[in-house]
């Protein structure tokens, strides 16, 4: 994935660190490196979020488009996820580099949220017209630990997006004509704070580790992401790598993987309530910073 | 497999006749849910039994090794090709690649499949490998690539365990070293009722979106029963956390019996194989 | 609509001759050997820059004696109004092909042979002016990844408006709504050109007030500009006492 390459000592290094619970950066094994998180920034979109995690820079822009909805689900919405591995990321993604990552990425983010997120408050008339959410994703620096910056800054941008409300419809025959409110402050917001987040862990020697950098994913055996709701259940499980786990193993990854979503969650939750309250008069940084 | 875009897709403007039974699928689906609650499943099975198997290998003639794997009414082909050289290959690659590629045919499924591949296949594809890739000794084929297809002809659920069963197969016939013969089965869980080798129609009760907090989805594991190493886990749906250390044992335990019937194929193919050369 | 009210205000306020705010930020991400920020009213650009490094792609054509140069254009799929399917399409290849030849006339390749240097240039948001905000962040991520380069390239537009007065620096609603606009990079130092095209025809008569316009927009960001770098060098080398007696010791 990305042009680091390491050589045997440094990666007996890694290991052994990871052993002695110390890893290169001080953290230890549960750890998460600094995150960074701001809302708002791209005015075209409908919500967006840029999350820095570490080094892995992500930004998010939901847009909101009036769609039909699918014969076979007149009284659902849409939603599409899409994900762009840009070349600034590293040059490995220039060209098609980068596809093969994207489609798994938003694959998984796609099949992560499906069962929590309830499509029919999508809905505008039913079997007529619904709301279609299109979540692009852009990953513009690339530090390892993807998945879990992308379904944090996903979750956000959802969190943040609002759907403009509809003042008024027409009938004209067979077709419904929808008037939409002028005004962008018109809006409600949607409903996300039950999306659930991902956790990677990556089996590095006998542990296993949260966060893992890229050098680290480079030494470790397998990773395991973990789809967690903000009450610990689990949507969906993926295994990443080559290795393979003994059933105890992947027992107990996946347990410490829900119990660190709870609390990923619950952070994520909490920074969202303050960026909300702290409405009036927000600075905004963007890149700036 | 020719993936063209250009290819007739069928006339424009026509609808799908499933569209008009989406009334009578639901009632069918309820219908299999309600006797699911008295233990009962639609096709007269045990709640934690699997459907029969048939296997047999050496099907495809032109292949290295090939599989055809029957479970129930899920049937598919699984076909094996020889190490080949990679080709534009800049840096040497210490292990050997995988090349599979995951294709439902056209008919295969209860809407028409179109010949290029979806994100579903891609995503089936990519689970695919990444379960063989721990269980073929791929230091072997040092700058190598191994093709593994599967065509999948009929899709009655479960696919994606039956489909790495018929590879492990098609492998060990293709003379292939291996670590260990590999196995996959699938869980359905609806209602907190657990039901191994889901068909079709359990798979997508088990993965509709009713929110009431109870479990349901689906679990799928790859396993290799004397290393006891789990090569592939892929779970959706909702779930308790707590419940995954029964699942993985209900799910080893049903590998292992499906291991033994594999061996015993593959030993009746070794011993076929010696009396035709004896002959 | 007018494009220039009677009281020759534009639609978003400005003079004719008055262009944009300018905000930017070098050094924004870590990885990349340079990187930069720069956001030109609503026209938001990042760029990173990887290299020189050895040669990655298309290694058998690379000349033997200056460095390869290779470019990447995309627009994020979020990044107008409307929504694009494709990050990537025939329009943003063309402008790849743009890019390269502009930032080529300044690289100094001759002295990086055997070598390749990355630009990639990614529109998070557009208003207009895509290129030429394009054009002025690779030139900034190049200075911040230390590459030598003969002198800045600098990039402005600008389109006629009412068929007699220039504008300078137009939005995308000038871009769509207007008459013809015109892109010039040019060599600030020696007044070079170093890219120009027109979006569709223009007379004779009106390329020359145009074309100074644009020329003179480009000074403009060039001035702005340099001075946003040097305070940025001052910032870190203060923290370093450049140019202080302590520093020589």
């Amino acid at each position: 994935m990305s042009l680091v390459s390491l050589n045997e000592a440094e990666k007996v290094y890694i290991i052994h660190g990871v052993e002695e619970n110390f890893r290169c950066d001080g953290r230890s094994r549960q750890d998460y490196r600094p995150l960074e998180l701001e809302m708002d920034i791209v005015s075209n979109a409908n919500g967006s979020a840029r999350l820095r995690l570490a080094n892995s820079d992500i930004l998010v822009c939901v847009k909101v488009e009036i769609d039909t909805p699918l014969p076979e689900a007149p009284k659902d919405g849409k939603i599409e996820y899409f994900v762009d591995c840009s070349a600034n990321a590293t040059p490995a993604f220039e060209g098609r580099g980068g596809e093969h990552l994207a489609a798994e990425l938003s694959r998984f983010l796609c099949l992560a949220h499906g069962p929590v997120f309830n499509l029919s408050k999508l809905c505008i008339v039913p079997g007529q017209s619904c709301w279609k959410l299109f979540v692009d994703v852009l990953i513009l620096e690339c530090g390892g630990n993807l998945f879990d910056a992308v379904s944090l800054a996903a979750k956000a941008a959802l969190c943040n997006t609002s759907l403009p409300n509809i003042v008024g419809t027409y009938e004209d025959g067979q077709n419904i004509d929808l008037q939409i409110s002028d005004d962008p402050f018109d809006t409600k917001p949607l409903e996300a704070s039950d999306l659930p987040v991902l956790v990677s862990l990556c089996k590095i020697g006998n542990s296993y580790v949260a966060d893992p950098t890229i050098e680290e994913e480079i030494c470790g055996a397998g990773c395991i992401v973990v789809s967690v709701t903000p009450k610990g259940n689990v949507t969906a499980v993926l295994k990443k790598g080559a290795g393979s786990f003994m059933p105890d193993t992947l027992n107990e990854i996946i347990m410490s993987g829900s119990h660190i979503g709870i609390l990923l969650n619950k952070a994520l939750n909490e920074t969202l309530i303050q960026d909300m309250s702290s409405n009036v008069c927000k600075q905004q940084y963007g890149f700036l910073k | 497999m020719p993936t063209n875009v250009y290819r007739v897709q069928g006339p424009e403007g026509t609808v799908p006749y499933q569209q008009y039974l989406i009334e009578r699928n639901n009632n069918k689906l309820e219908e299999i849910a309600t006797s699911l609650m008295k233990d009962v499943r639609c096709d007269g099975r045990d709640i934690s039994a699997h459907r029969n198997l048939c296997i047999k290998t050496g099907i495809v003639t032109q292949a290295k090794g090939s599989a055809y794997l029957e479970c129930g009414s899920t049937k598919l082909i699984c076909s094996v090709f020889d190490p080949k050289e990679v080709p534009n290959k800049v840096e040497y690659a210490k292990t050997g690649e995988l090349q599979c590629e995951f294709k439902f045919a056209t008919f295969s499924c209860r809407q028409r499949r179109t010949y290029t591949r979806d994100s579903e296949e891609r995503q089936l594809c990519n689970e695919l490998r990444r379960a063989l890739e721990p269980a073929i000794c791929r230091g072997e084929f040092a700058n190598f690539e191994i093709h593994i297809n599967v065509l999948v002809l009929e899709n009655d659920g479960s696919v994606l365990a039956a489909a790495i069963t018929a590879a492990g197969l098609a492998l060990m016939d293709g003379c292939i070293p291996m670590y260990d013969v590999i196995v996959a089965t699938s869980l359905g869980i609806y209602k907190n009722k657990i039901l191994v080798d889901p068909t079709y129609d359990e798979e997508t009760l088990c993965s509709s979106t009713i929110d009431n907090g109870e479990n349901r989805g689906t679990v799928m594991l790859a396993y290799m029963k004397n290393l006891q190493q789990i090569t592939e886990f892929a779970q959706n749906g909702s779930m308790d956390v707590n419940m995954f250390p029964e699942y993985v044992q209900i799910l080893t335990n049903h590998n292992c019996k499906l291991y033994k019937l594999v061996i015993s194929a593959a030993r009746k193919d070794v011993i076929e194989h010696f009396e035709n050369e004896n002959e | 609509m007018d494009l220039l009210s009677r009281q020759g205000l534009r639609t978003d306020g400005r003079r004719s001759g008055e262009l944009r705010r300018i905000r930017c930020k070098m050094g924004v991400f870590n990885q990349p050997d340079g990187s930069a920020y720069l956001e030109q009213g609503n026209t938001k650009v990042v760029a990173a820059i990887y290299g020189p490094h050895e040669i990655r792609t298309n290694r058998a054509k690379a000349p033997n004696d200056s460095a390869v140069i290779n470019c990447q254009y995309s627009m994020a799929t979020f990044s107008r109004s409307e929504r694009k399917r494709r990050p990537r399409d025939n329009k943003s290849a063309e402008l790849t092909l743009h890019l390269k030849q502009a930032m080529a006339t300044a690289i100094k390749t001759d002295l990086y042979p055997k070598s390749q240097i990355d630009i990639f240039v990614q529109v998070l948001q557009s208003d207009g002016g895509n290129y030429s905000v394009c054009v002025n962040a690779a030139t900034l991520a190049l200075i911040d990844a230390g590459i030598a380069m003969e002198e800045f390239v600098i990039s402005c537009t600008s389109s006629l408006a009412n068929g007699e007065t220039p504008l300078v620096d137009i939005s995308h609603l000038e871009e769509t709504m207007g008459g013809p606009s015109l892109t010039v990079a040019i060599l600030p130092i020696s007044g070079k050109i170093a890219m120009l095209e027109t979006s569709q025809r223009i007379h004779i008569n009106h390329l020359e007030p145009v074309l100074t316009e644009a020329v003179r927009g480009c000074r403009y960001i060039y001035e702005n500009l340099n001075k946003i770098i040097k305070k940025h060098y001052e910032e870190i080398g203060g923290a370093l006492n450049w140019g202080t007696e302590e520093y020589n010791i």
